[in-house]
């Protein structure tokens, strides 16, 4: 009795097992990428009122973004209930995706067949791509042609095609600034009302602002890679391209091959060992370099505000363009990157989700930038918006590029970067390692011209 | 009566090994099949993807062996990406296994709060996750890190730049995880556990020092465990790679020293969309990663000892 009983218990149980984990199999197979919340709804909202009303059958939308934090969930919520409330006929759901996983799950859902209706994309420049690859939805045909005027050019530009194809809306960019700390332009002897203009200023003034002690630099003045700004904006701000077009790298140009020169003149200024071990003690938010009163003068994005005020409210500090090398102020001195909305190929209601879309790029990017600080691509958000943040964003998006990742070598900074570091350690110089990246350069854009 | 009674039983009955067998098969058939369905099927739908340029959207053409082509003999970062996993596994496996037997036989001692101890060196396992890499960021920072703190009192001038050198970046990362360990001393403790006390106490009798019965009581009837450990360390560390997305940036930096293989798939596939080609990297490394746990089940003959086995 016991060894039948205990037989029969371990069939029951192996094969209870087995249908569990099948149950489970079946409904994540089908849901694939996706991740929560809005089947449950759908059908108990759909249902009373198709009985009803035939003609106005109300939908249900879903768009996933990365917003979970409480700082930013408020903006949200107040979004989507202000829609919602607006729009009975399409009531829209948001889903919280980490901002590291929304590729992956957006390439998933579409793969799946069971894509949400809107993604606020991770990135504005690789739009086009996802368009391409057929994973992003073709807007003109949906009527989004009209839309054009309603937003900055760069932005309209840098999501759709020469050829006339739209692959998403632009919703907001950014600037950036040079931040100086007056304080310690006071202690150092500098007029604290006068940001640097050029780059010779830079130089100038940073050297009154660097601080050591014995072999130790407990201050910088200034050194072009700390912040946000990177090779390619200083490339950009000095006039020179990366990129003639689409398919032309042109990483090693003469005027590329100064910049780069230019950065190992700062490196060397300190040390390759005490620049990288300066810049690799400080991070971001509270232990930000300039936040700690540790740099002179520092490019970061016009956000950056915010956590000054927030992280240091007592830092004195002064905001002015980023200085150029001759102190003229052009179309590419600062730079952008930027978020777009993407309505993924496979969603079930593409002109509700357009509709969304719309507002989400319009009139609810006023209400985000007015309490989150990003910069709306459309245009009539200067109208309503007069914070001096705002205004002085604003004023400077006419010098501030947003430059396209040429599509044949979206990965291409791969290949910059080591370079940058090899030049900056001495270890080639840097017209060798801009050849070289070139030429590595060269042979993917074949490759992805090829096809492969 | 007795033609009937002996009659049912025939019919359904099934010896006592089949028996057991079917309850068996019962019991991994719902691992069987989760294999199958989400293991080996996926599996074997990457090796055809890697013959093809697979982008999951709109791309899946038959493109032969280009992948494989790239990946030998044009691609700047394939190789160095090897290096840098064969590098990190080289080291941190050893290195790893020292540290979880050496850490087990201390916490094995009658020693007081013996629980408290193995608690406070269980901890790291339970702990890992990023919050613990980005405390490791401080501990490595160059210049008020700990460990860089604690090397200029000890009168090194120069320390390390830790995660901002090329040449320090990987020995970062191997200390990194060398830490956590110790996570793996259950193991280790269950093993010194099974060996028999007589052993220990003929070895006394014969003489043998505490170090002479550690070396040749403790580790041969540990060896199979570290056998176990040392398959599984091989297997995780050529897989080893989220640390470097999160302590470095951009990820792989400084100058492609911490671009492990595992980040070089990752980048290949997830951000540039070049799933035919990732899943190619992604089957050598398998193969690579085959042939070392080959090359050690063949070694183990020599120094893996299991109890109750005759030679």
């Amino acid at each position: 009795m016991g060894m039948i009983g205990r037989k029969v218990t371990a069939v029951f149980l192996a094969s209870l097992l087995a249908a569990t984990l099948l149950a489970g199999c079946g409904g994540g197979a089908k849901k694939g990428g996706e991740s929560t919340t809005p089947q449950t709804q759908q059908p108990t909202q759909q249902q009373p009122q198709q009985t009803e009303t035939p003609k106005a059958e109300p939908v249900s939308i879903e768009f996933w973004g990365w917003w979970s934090s409480e700082t930013r969930m408020p903006t949200i919520n107040k979004i989507v209930d202000k829609w919602n409330s607006e729009h009975p006929d399409i009531q829209v759901t948001y889903t919280f995706v980490p901002f590291g996983e929304m590729n992956t799950k957006y390439l998933a859902s579409v793969a799946g067949g069971n894509p949400p209706d809107m993604v606020v994309s991770p990135d504005i420049f690789t739009s086009i791509q996802r368009g391409e690859n057929g994973q992003a939805m073709e807007l003109s045909s949906l009527g989004a042609l009209d839309l054009k005027d309603l937003y900055y050019p760069n932005f309209w530009d840098a999501v759709t095609t020469d050829d006339g194809k739209i692959y998403a809306l632009p919703w907001v960019g950014e600037t950036k600034f040079l931040y100086y700390n007056k304080q310690l332009f006071r202690e150092a002897g500098l007029d604290p009302e006068k940001g640097p203009v050029t780059w010779d200023d830079l130089w100038t003034m940073a050297e009154k602002l660097d601080k050591w002690e014995g072999s130790k630099l407990v201050q910088m003045g200034f050194h072009p890679l700390m912040g946000n700004f990177g090779f390619q904006g200083w490339v950009w701000n000095a006039g020179g391209l990366l990129f003639q077009n689409d398919e032309t790298p042109t990483i090693n140009a003469d005027k590329n091959v100064e910049v780069l020169e230019w950065i190992k003149k700062w490196t060397d200024r300190y040390g390759y060992d005490v620049f990288s071990g300066f810049k690799g003690s400080f991070g971001t938010g509270p232990q930000h370099a300039f936040i700690q009163g540790k740099i002179g003068m520092v490019v970061e994005t016009a956000t950056f505000e915010k956590e000054i005020k927030t992280n240091a409210p007592t830092l004195e500090y002064g905001v002015v363009p980023v200085p150029t090398p001759d102190g003229k102020q052009h179309q590419n001195a600062s730079y952008s990157g930027g978020f777009s909305v993407e309505l993924p190929v496979g969603s079930k209601y593409p002109q509700q989700a357009l509709e969304f879309a719309k507002y989400w790029t319009q009139e609810a990017a006023v209400i985000w930038a007015q309490e989150q600080n990003d910069f709306p691509a459309y245009t009539k958000a200067v109208e309503t918006i007069t914070t001096p943040e705002f205004k002085r964003a604003a004023d400077n998006m006419q010098y501030t590029g947003l430059i396209p990742v040429p599509l044949t070598a979206t990965n291409y900074l791969d290949f910059v970067n080591p370079a940058v570091d090899e030049v900056l350690m001495g270890n080639m110089s840097a017209k060798a390692a801009l050849d070289q990246a070139q030429s590595q350069i060269e042979d993917v854009v074949a490759e992805n011209l090829a096809g492969n | 009566m007795a033609a009937t009674k002996g009659a049912r039983p025939r019919r359904f009955a099934l010896s006592m090994r089949a028996k057991e067998a079917l309850a068996g098969y019962l019991f991994i058939l719902p691992w069987a099949i989760g294999f199958l369905v989400f293991v080996a099927g996926p599996m074997l739908f990457s090796l055809y993807a890697s013959f093809t340029n697979y982008n999951v959207t709109s791309k899946f053409d038959w493109i032969g062996l280009a992948n494989y082509k790239k990946m030998f003999f044009s691609d700047p970062f394939y190789w160095k990406s090897v290096w840098n996993t064969l590098y990190f596994t080289v080291f941190s496996v050893p290195i790893n296994i020292a540290v979880g037997v050496v850490s087990a036989v201390l916490l094995f001692q009658n020693v007081p709060f013996q629980r408290m101890w193995r608690t406070i060196f269980y901890l790291p396992k339970v702990l890992t996750g990023v919050a613990v890499l980005m405390l490791w960021v401080w501990v490595f920072n160059p210049q008020d890190g700990l460990m860089n703190n604690f090397l200029r009192s000890i009168g090194v001038d120069n320390p390390p730049l830790w995660f901002a050198s090329p040449k320090w970046s990987k020995p970062a990362l191997i200390v990194m995880s060398a830490w956590s360990a110790t996570g793996g001393i259950l193991l280790y403790l269950a093993g010194l556990q099974a060996i028999p006390k007589q052993l220990y106490e003929a070895a006394q009798i014969d003489g043998a020092s505490g170090w002479r019965q550690f070396l040749n009581v403790t580790l041969p009837m540990l060896s199979s465990t570290i056998f176990f450990k040392l398959i599984t360390g091989i297997n995780g560390a050529m897989q080893y790679w989220e640390a470097a997305l999160i302590v470095t940036n951009p990820p792989g930096s400084p100058s492609n020293s911490t671009l492990f293989n595992g980040l070089y798939i990752w980048n290949t596939a997830f951000r540039d969309m070049k799933m035919g080609y990732a899943s190619a990297m992604a089957w050598v490394m398998f193969i690579i990663t085959m042939i070392l746990a080959a090359i050690q089940f063949w070694g183990s003959k020599r120094w893996v000892y299991y109890e109750g086995e005759r030679r």
